[in-house]
Formats: C-alpha cells, sequence, structure tokens
C-alpha cells in the first residue's frame, strides 16, 4: 500500500519512539529555553501537520488552563526570595510567578504534544502496533471504533423517529428530556447488542480465531525509517542522559538561577534544536518536493 | 497462566507502584511521568487477564458493543451538559458479565469515547477510573446490597464522587510545587457541583432504569450463553 510522505508516512513504531522521547522531554524541562523552545516546535509541526486546525481547536482550553496555573500557583505557595507584594498577608514572591509561567508552559507543551500524537498516531497506526502485544485488546478496540460511528448514526435515527412522535420537543424539561433520553437507549441496545451477536456468528463462518490475525495495513521498515530510528535514538538518549546529569536543570527557588550557558548546555540544546526540527523538517522537504515536481510538470 | 507466575505479576505490579511512590516523594518534577506510569501498571493486570482468556467471537464482540454503547450514551444527552450515563451503562454491564467484563467495558468506553473528545494525559485516569465503576460493581454483583434498588443507587451515588476526587488528582498536579491543604480543599471544592451532578444523575439512571437494563442484559447473556459463571469472574 502507498505510504504517506513526510512525518505522517514514517514507520509507526519510529512515529511512537519520537512522540515518547518527546513527551518525556516535555514534561522533563523546566528551563525556560529549552520550554520556550518546545512550544515553538511543536507550533511548527501542528502548522506542517493540519495548518494548525486541531490546535485552534483545544486554544482556549490551553488558555485557561494556562492562566489559572499561573494565577494560583503564587496565591498558593509562597516559596521564593524575592518578594514582589503581598496578597491577604501572603507574600507573593517573583520566583513563584516564574514557576507558574513556566510550569503553565510546560503543560501547554504536553497537551500539545498529545495533540500532534493523536494526529500522527491515529488510531489504525495504534492498533498495529498493540496488536503484536495485546491481540485480543487490540481487536475489541478496533471493533469498538467501528461501532461508535454506526451506534451515533443510529442514535441520531432513533431521536428522529421520537421528535416526529413528539416525544422530543424543544424547551422539554430536564426529567423528562433524561427520561426519553434514557428510552433512546433501550431502543439501540435492544437494536445494536443483539445484532452484534450475529455478526459475531458471521465473524466465526468466516474463519476468526482459526489462526494468527493478520494486519490490513502493512509498513516495513525503509531506509528512511532506519535513518530516523537512529537519529532519535542518538539525540534522545543525549536529550534524556543529559537531563539526568543536571544540564539544563533549571532551579527557580530560592532565588531564579542565571540561564546555563555551559558548553555542554549548548551542545544538549543543539542536540534537542535537531530532535524538534524532524517533522517540520521531514513535512517541509515533503511540501518542497512537490512544489518543485509540480513546476516540472 | 499458572499460579505463581500470576502471584509474581501482581507483586511486580504493586512492587513497582510503591517505588514509583516513594521516587515521586524523591523527585517531585517528575509527578505526571510517574503517575502516568502508576497508572499504567495498576491497570496491566486486567489487561494481561483478559489477553490469557480465550474468548468466543460473541463474547468479544459483546465487550466491544458495550464498550462503544457506553461511549455513545452521552449524545442523547448532549443538551444536558452535566449527565452522562457513561458510569450508569458500565455499572449494568459489570452487574449482568462480571467483574473483569465491567472493568473493560468501563476503559474501553473511556478511550473511545476520547478518541472523539480528544486524548489527552487524562485518558489513563479516566480509564482507571471507570474500569474501577466495573470492577467494583461486578465484584458486588451478588450481594443482597446490589440486587436492591436502593444499594444500587448508594453505589452509584458513592461512585459518582469517587470518580470526580479521583480524576482530581491529576489535575492537582497543577499545584506539584507546594502542595498544600488549602490547595488541596480548593480543587476538590470546585469540583463538587460536577461530582454531585454525576452522582445525582447516577442515582437518577439506576433506580428508574436498572431493572429494565438488567433485564434486556440478562436476556442476551442467557440467550447465547455469553460469559457465564466458571469462564469468566
Amino acid at each position: 500500500m502507498s505510504r504517506g510522505l513526510g512525518f505522517n508516512g514514517l514507520h509507526p513504531a519510529v512515529a511512537m519512539l519520537y512522540f515518547l522521547v518527546l513527551l518525556v522531554s516535555c514534561m522533563m524541562f523546566t528551563d525556560p529555553v529549552m520550554s520556550g523552545l518546545t512550544l515553538l516546535a511543536l507550533v511548527a509541526l501542528h502548522l506542517s501537520l493540519d495548518g494548525g486546525r486541531t490546535m485552534r481547536r483545544g486554544l482556549k482550553l490551553y488558555a485557561v488552563l494556562a492562566l489559572f496555573i499561573f494565577i494560583t500557583n503564587p496565591l498558593f505557595s509562597s516559596r521564593g526570595a524575592t518578594i514582589l507584594f503581598y496578597f491577604r498577608d501572603r507574600p507573593v514572591t517573583q520566583e513563584s510567578v516564574v514557576y507558574g509561567a513556566l510550569f503553565a508552559l510546560s503543560l501547554v507543551n504536553v497537551l500539545l504534544a498529545f495533540a500532534a500524537y493523536s494526529l500522527v498516531i491515529t488510531s489504525d497506526k495504534f492498533l498495529l502496533l498493540a496488536a503484536p502485544i495485546a491481540p485480543q485488546t487490540a481487536f475489541a478496540i478496533t471493533v469498538t471504533l467501528r461501532f461508535i460511528p454506526l451506534l451515533t448514526r443510529r442514535l441520531k435515527q432513533i431521536m428522529t423517529v421520537q421528535r416526529a412522535f413528539g416525544y422530543i420537543y424543544p424547551g422539554m424539561r430536564k426529567k423528562l428530556l433524561m427520561r426519553e433520553g434514557m428510552e433512546t437507549m433501550h431502543t439501540l441496545v435492544a437494536w445494536s447488542l443483539e445484532e452484534s451477536m450475529q455478526s459475531a456468528a458471521s465473524m466465526r463462518s468466516r474463519g476468526y480465531g482459526s489462526g494468527k490475525r493478520s494486519s490490513a495495513v502493512r509498513y516495513r521498515m525503509e531506509a528512511r525509517d532506519w535513518a530516523c530510528l537512529w537519529l532519535i535514538v542518538l539525540l534522545g538518549s543525549q536529550i534524556v542522559i543529559g537531563r539526568l546529569y543536571g544540564v539544563h536543570d533549571y532551579e527557580v527557588f530560592p532565588r531564579l538561577q542565571p540561564l546555563d550557558v555551559s558548553l555542554s548546555a549548548w551542545v544538549h540544546l543543539g542536540c534537542y534544536a535537531v530532535f524538534l526540527a524532524i517533522p517540520p523538517v521531514m513535512n517541509g522537504k515533503e511540501r518542497l518536493h512537490w512544489r518543485i515536481i509540480r513546476s516540472r510538470m | 497462566m499458572s499460579e505463581s507466575l500470576r502471584k509474581g505479576l501482581y507483586v511486580l505490579s504493586f512492587g513497582g507502584i510503591a517505588a514509583l511512590l516513594v521516587l515521586v516523594l524523591w523527585r517531585r518534577e517528575l509527578y505526571l511521568p510517574l503517575s502516568l506510569l502508576m497508572i499504567g501498571l495498576v491497570m496491566l493486570p486486567f489487561f494481561i487477564r483478559f489477553e490469557r482468556r480465550r474468548l468466543r467471537a460473541e463474547e468479544l464482540l459483546l465487550v466491544a458493543m458495550l464498550g462503544a454503547i457506553a461511549a455513545v450514551s452521552r449524545v442523547p444527552f448532549a443538551a444536558l451538559p452535566s449527565v452522562q450515563p457513561v458510569s450508569f451503562v458500565v455499572i449494568m454491564a459489570a452487574l449482568v458479565f462480571g467483574a473483569e467484563t465491567g472493568f473493560l467495558v468501563g476503559s474501553i468506553a473511556a478511550v473511545a469515547s476520547n478518541l472523539m473528545l480528544g486524548q489527552g494525559p487524562w485518558t489513563p485516569w479516566q480509564m482507571f477510573s471507570w474500569g474501577m465503576i466495573g470492577f467494583t460493581a461486578g465484584l458486588l454483583r451478588h450481594t443482597r446490597f446490589m440486587a436492591s434498588r436502593w444499594g444500587r443507587a448508594a453505589f452509584g451515588f458513592g461512585w459518582g464522587f469517587l470518580f470526580g476526587w479521583i480524576m482530581n488528582l491529576w489535575s492537582l498536579l497543577g499545584f506539584y510545587d507546594r502542595l498544600s491543604w488549602p490547595a488541596f480543599a480548593s480543587v476538590y471544592a470546585a469540583s463538587f457541583y460536577f461530582d454531585l451532578a454525576h452522582a445525582l444523575s447516577n442515582v437518577f439512571f439506576l433506580t428508574l432504569f436498572s431493572g429494565i437494563w438488567l433485564n434486556i442484559l440478562g436476556r442476551v447473556k442467557q440467550k447465547y450463553g455469553l460469559l457465564e459463571n466458571g469462564r469468566a469472574g
């Protein structure tokens, strides 16, 4: 089968590893430079994946969460040496304000990374990865995912009928609406549960359980995947080991620390920047390539 | 699976959790990754047991269908933002088909509904909470407490709050810098209204509709001989 090009076409296992390292880095770094870089890279990643549509949809949630943490953290925590002002007899320190901002930033990073993850590792790729480890669970989830659009469609049909009969109407009382909603569910369950038993019988008659399941989608490790894998392993271990040895270990308390400008910090930063650049570069290269081919046509 | 291997697995899983708890005290900034790892470890034995069971196609499809029903059950109640019967459906599935099936239905419903609403660090927590609702309901299913309508209502009321309290643990991470009792109390007070709505809607559904659901599900179970005792706990 033809694989998508760019970062989306990467072997799912490699992409999964990439996101694992990315998520761990998002959670690990409290250094303002590293977190800021992560945010920039994640925005670039989202823009290159779907033009930032998913990101814009979640924007409100991210803003509310970040603001909440930014405001509440200094109010509950009075650690730090530099007192800015007093709020109800509690000192509000510069350090805890900075800390709240950094923490809000890293939380937004984690959420953005999760959103990017679900754009790249779509459910079929996830199930492909999960099938060798947990075949029964993966299969159950596959079937559930197939049922959800079907059941949603059926629910809409049932509710159309209820509306036509006048059981559901605008401005009905809450309790009545809950009762009618349950009626919808009863119809759905009676309709679907037994039907799924028939599907099961049909599955068995076509040989379900007679051997190992194969996957509909196939991925082979290509040269590009190997190259990416090595790059991720190399850079990822640099990033994690460097962090564990205390590079970019930004301490806010008791007093704001100056930024780390040692040589090892620069190397660490460089590795991280290259790591972050992998998907946007892959996607950007694809786009350039496409433009050049098209311009030659 | 042999008995000793299974015991070893459970011990390992609990040991892992204990080690993670200690690690969190030592390095607080790792709260988020460690808590995700911990929730994963807690759920591991359930999934291993599910993998070890040789299930017929009917039983596998039943679990999947119940998970899907629980996941879409928000749709008819979309006009009422704080009302969702997901917990109710999970409890019903567990009462008829047992604790392990209840756990799976709950956690699969959480994964599936988050695939529609957006995955996040909260997904494993929801998997755990709904899974546990199913698991405990299944464990209590033959007791006199769960046989009575009031007992079931009390169970749903309790879990309405417990669910919110478990989910609050993940939002608490916003305070891990200095987790104090006032911060703790403020998070739990802020969620009180939502937890109450969850608890009350559980009571509403359980008192009015549990009889019908037990009949519908019980009928399917009997007709197709699904997940009978001895095959599943």
